[in-house]
């Protein structure tokens, strides 16, 4: 999997994911997906370009989405594709992490 | 009856072959992408359980699937040498009501029954039979 981390305006971090998120992918990206949100309290995670969701990658979305929660910011997933969507309802994580369709509406529901 | 067969071991790092398997034998079979994407879920949700929880031995252990097209869809047949265990008759998972309370892991076997139309355990001569249909 690739794992990139971007800084934009207001504070906010983009990580954009691109992959299959099984367990071989998941164990490419978690040590830079907790690093790069360790201190972030508005978090996009952009998840157009992952191709496959498996449970052992909601869990890296689960712990970090707990983590960042926990201090007491704000992390969405952005547009996922149809197949990735329908894994992500089916878990229930589309009620815990919001799912936004385009970057200005994650940008607000991330923003303080 | 059109059918392929792989025979995988007990590592995880064996998921991947599985996949490319599942793809190419997708592929020749005519299977649709949406079906093959809720097919390689449960493969490797399945698969990665029974690797990680049914042997307590450092021994190899082949893992057998087979995928066929009949007549009510596509199948696929999951085959091991594990510890009985059948996954259907696990709880159901709960949705947690928010962040603070979701538990972490549990969740393997509920996309897989979320995913497949038609699904069948069985134990049999030793082995645990699992055939999930979409």
């Amino acid at each position: 999997m690739q794992i990139e981390a971007e800084t934009l305006s207001g504070g906010i971090t983009s990580i954009k994911l691109a992959g299959r998120m099984d367990v071989q992918g998941a164990q490419e990206i978690d040590l830079k997906f907790t690093g790069y949100t360790a201190k972030q309290t508005a978090v996009i995670v952009d998840l157009s370009g992952v191709s496959f969701l498996a449970s052992i990658g909601i869990r890296t979305l689960l712990l970090t989405a707990k983590a960042v929660s926990g201090r007491g910011g704000k992390i969405v997933l952005l547009n996922p594709d149809d197949n990735v969507t329908k894994v992500l309802e089916m878990a229930g994580i589309d009620t815990l992490i919001p799912i936004c369709r385009s970057l200005d509406d994650a940008r607000s529901a991330v923003a303080a | 009856m059109l059918g392929e067969q792989i025979v995988i071991a007990n590592q995880l790092g064996e998921l991947r072959r599985m996949t490319e398997w599942l793809h190419d034998s997708g592929n020749v079979m005519c299977v649709a992408n949406d079906v093959l994407f809720k097919l390689d879920l449960c493969a490797n949700e399945a698969v990665a359980n029974i690797i990680t929880h049914a042997y307590d031995d450092k021994k190899h252990h082949d893992i057998i699937l087979e995928m066929h097209k009949t007549a009510e869809g596509t199948n696929l047949v999951i085959r091991d040498d594990g510890f009985p265990f059948n996954p259907l008759e696990m709880p159901e998972h709960e949705s947690p009501q928010g962040l603070a309370e979701a538990q972490i892991g549990g969740l393997g076997v509920h996309l897989i029954k979320r995913m497949v139309s038609r699904c069948h355990y069985q134990r049999e001569n030793g082995f645990n039979i699992l055939s999930l249909g979409v």
